[in-house]
């Protein structure tokens, strides 16, 4: 057990539920902002606290426990919910007080978990949260009557709209809390090997110490039927504390179910859903993305006038203000489709898409869960990867986040259509050709996420699999502040962890194009260490069709891809054009002109394929990488990720252009 | 829906049958559960006497959505073949 925490420190009070109750709402409503993310030490849970403070102003260290549905866990968000209230996690101290959070719509099931956590001898209060949507159902829990029962306060709530907050904030300023003295009966043999307490009770956590959430010395058939006598206990205990009006009534839910888990309908609706989601993600990102870079565009101008011509000078317009612009202008993307995300899992509809696409997942060994995330990576693989969280098993979250980069996301976007601008001359080839090698590409992205998950499930099938029992919530209203927070909170998570990352690597390859300095400008880049870099690597992308101008471009994007844009600007001087039309109009131009060292022209039909391909594969990102390796909390999924990624797009561009060659294309 | 091919008629005893196997929309009760999910099935209600619904199955078949108590699950057929059922007389007296 940890020593107490200090007499004057906040009294650490945790907050437990079984998914959907809640829990998450709740915690945001008491904690306002005053709230940090952070990884469980070890694992990819997510680790919630916040500040909150009772109803007479005396501070409260709030845990927001990941969500679980009984204590003999089955997944790594189980076993952390079970280590914190034993005391077993090094460091987060053993709670003072519990919340039991419970769906007062679904009392029976969630009282499974609480039952359980009330055994521990821990100070408790039972929350019985979402009222309204029990009282619309025709379900009454009697609060008074289930506090006698378990011997806890008892308090009823709205948390969505903050109704029972102040009950719950008095409760919780009370100095009289006191853990149940509710247990519910266990099979005689099961007992004999219990410890026993000082007070002559039995120390029920024994029966969670074992290794995967079984008790030391029980056996599985123990295991059911303690099971059995808990739910005979609290089936008992709803008989008398919670009314159901009309028992045989149809859940409410399934009348929208009807419609939108239709066989015909269903997936129709998803595709509209889903189709809306990514059109307001692409527009609506547009313009805060042209503010952000306007605003960075007039910052750098400013310095520009203020500072002299120098090293100083392009440090902090080339380097800083460009590496800062290149972390900001991600914020709109991933702010939209967490708030869309975060909307779907609030109303209930995200696992409905993900019992819709079990099926196609399953084939290459993923679930559902998986399809929003492997979805949402073409738009962006970073936050598509912190969206894995949703998926509980270790395995099918670590292939999401491996496969997940391999989605043709948004930044690849400008180097397709700077390269398929620069192939195709817009006055002689139909805009439908040009879409129709987008879509190549895209679809190339698709079939590597299928091909690779099936790989590694193939590779990782020595892990685990839980069972793949998935909950279908009760649709409800969301609760838009706590979608917003969250929102917010994954935004800064991001600026936070990939944001360093990223601005060091810009300020990196800066230095890398200017040093060392050469008193010839034109032979500037060439002597560079980054032209150096690109003359080292020659030999390997020659074979591939690329030159070490291009070697450049495609280093550069190592730190993100859409960097080779403006590298190939620079490296093939299309000159300062601020709007980036323009500038992939110069840059064709210089394309189509440039010439190797021995004259023939560096750009073929070929070329530009070869370099198509190795960008739909590469991994090429450094926030991707960074936040791969906080995600997993290893380098060694995130540089396998990178090797893998980079080996593929290298044998494809070289299978492509060499291939090429050999039927006579040039 | 096409797959009755299992319906149970009320003059036999109760045939004991699987949850994958139950028609569309019928009701049956829990007899026993069995294979690796079966622990976790347990806790989360299906319980030997519980009433289920097996609600629909998803567009491409599988998995399947249930009704427990209040709960709504989903099941692959992998586990829904794991918990024996006992159908009940096909009473969906609710529109």
């Amino acid at each position: 057990m940890n020593p107490a925490a200090p007499p004057s420190g906040p009294r650490v009070v945790a907050l437990a539920g079984n998914p959907n109750c809640g829990k998450s709402t709740l915690f945001n409503a008491l904690t306002g902002l005053r709230q940090k993310v952070a990884n469980y030490p070890g694992v990819t849970v997510e680790r919630r606290e916040g500040l909150a403070y009772d109803q007479h102003g005396k501070p409260l260290r709030l845990i927001d426990l990941p969500g679980a549905y009984s204590l003999h866990h089955q997944s790594p968000d189980e076993a952390i919910l079970r280590d914190v209230l034993l005391g077993k996690m090094s460091d987060v101290p053993r709670p003072d007080i519990v919340i039991c959070v419970v769906d007062a719509s679904n009392a029976e099931r969630h009282l499974f978990l609480a039952s359980q956590i009330l055994e521990l001898g821990i100070p408790a209060i039972i929350v019985l949260n979402m009222m309204d949507i029990a009282e619309a159902r025709g379900i009454r829990p009697d609060a008074a009557r289930l506090s006698e029962i378990f011997g806890v306060p008892v308090v009823t709530m709205e948390a969505t709209s903050r109704k029972g907050l102040a009950e719950l904030r008095i409760a919780l300023a009370s100095n009289h809390l006191k853990p149940s003295l509710h247990a519910a009966p266990l099979p005689p043999e099961s007992l004999r090997h219990l410890p026993v307490l000082p007070d002559g009770s039995i120390d029920r956590r024994h029966l969670y110490l074992g290794e995967n959430g079984g008790s030391p010395n029980s056996a599985t058939e123990w295991r059911d039927r303690i099971t059995a006598s808990r739910y005979g206990a609290i089936r008992e205990v709803c008989s008398r504390a919670v009314h159901i009006i009309d028992p045989a009534r149809v859940h409410p839910t399934e009348r929208i179910d009807q419609v939108a888990l239709h066989p015909l309908l269903g997936p129709i609706i998803a595709l509209l859903v889903l189709t809306v989601m990514f059109y307001l993600i692409f527009s609506f990102a547009e313009i805060p993305m042209g503010w952000i870079e306007s605003l960075f565009g007039a910052m750098s101008s400013l310095v520009n006038q203020w500072l002299p011509e120098g090293d100083l000078r392009s440090l902090v317009c080339d380097g800083i203000l460009a590496g800062v612009s290149g972390v900001v202008v991600f914020l709109p993307q991933i702010l939209i489709l967490f708030f869309f995300i975060g909307l779907m899992e609030d109303t209930g509809y995200l696992p409905r898409i993900a019992f819709m696409m079990d099926r196609i997942m399953s084939r290459v060994g993923l679930s559902g869960k998986s399809f929003v995330p492997l979805l949402s990576s073409h738009a962006c693989a970073v936050p598509a990867i912190m969206g894995a969280r949703t998926i509980e098993h270790e395995k099918d979250r670590l292939i999401t986040i491996l496969v997940a980069p391999l989605a043709s996301c948004s930044a690849r976007l400008p180097v397709y259509l700077l390269l398929i601008a620069a192939m195709m001359p817009t006055e002689t080839v139909p805009p439908l050709t040009r879409a129709l090698i987008l879509m190549g590409l895209y679809s190339g992205g698709i079939l590597g996420i299928f091909l690779f998950a099936w790989i590694f499930n193939r590779l990782l099938q020595r892990t685990e699999t839980g069972p793949s029992i998935m909950e279908l919530p009760t649709y409800k209203l969301p609760a838009l502040t706590s979608v917003a927070f969250q929102m917010l909170q994954r935004g800064w998570l991001f600026i936070k962890r990939a944001g360093t990352i990223i601005l060091a690597v810009t300020i990196v390859l800066w230095a890398a194009n200017n040093y060392p300095k050469n008193d010839n400008p034109a032979l500037q880049r060439e002597q560079s260490i980054a032209g150096r870099l690109g003359k080292a690597i020659e030999p390997v992308i020659s074979p591939l069709g690329f030159d070490w101008k291009i070697g450049i471009g495609v280093i550069a994007s190592f730190a993100a891809r859409e960097v080779f844009v403006s590298a190939m600007a620079i490296t093939y001087e299309a000159g300062e054009i601020e709007d980036e039309e323009g500038q992939r109009m110069a840059l064709r131009q210089r394309f189509r002109e440039a010439r190797r060292d021995d004259g023939s022209p560096a750009f073929t039909t070929l070329t530009y394929v070869s370099l198509m391909v190795f960008y739909v594969f590469a991994m090429q990102c450094a926030s991707t990488t960074a936040v791969v390796r906080r995600e997993t909390n290893s380098w060694k999924w995130a540089l396998f990720q990178f090797g893998y990624m980079t080996a593929t797009a290298w044998i494809a561009s070289f299978l492509v252009f060499q291939g090429g060659r050999l039927f006579g294309f040039s | 829906m096409s797959l009755s091919c299992t319906d149970p008629t009320h003059m036999n005893p109760a045939p004991i049958t699987t949850i994958d196997r139950l028609p569309p929309r019928s009701q049956a009760v829990v007899v026993s559960c069995s294979g690796p999910a079966s622990f976790r099935l347990q806790e989360l209600g299906l319980l030997p006497g519980t009433h289920i619904r097996l609600l629909r199955r998803a567009p491409l078949r599988d998995p399947l959505q249930i009704q427990v108590g209040q709960s709504l699950l989903a099941l692959r057929l992998r586990e829904a073949r794991s918990v024996q059922v006992e159908p009940l007389a096909s009473d969906d007296s609710n529109p």
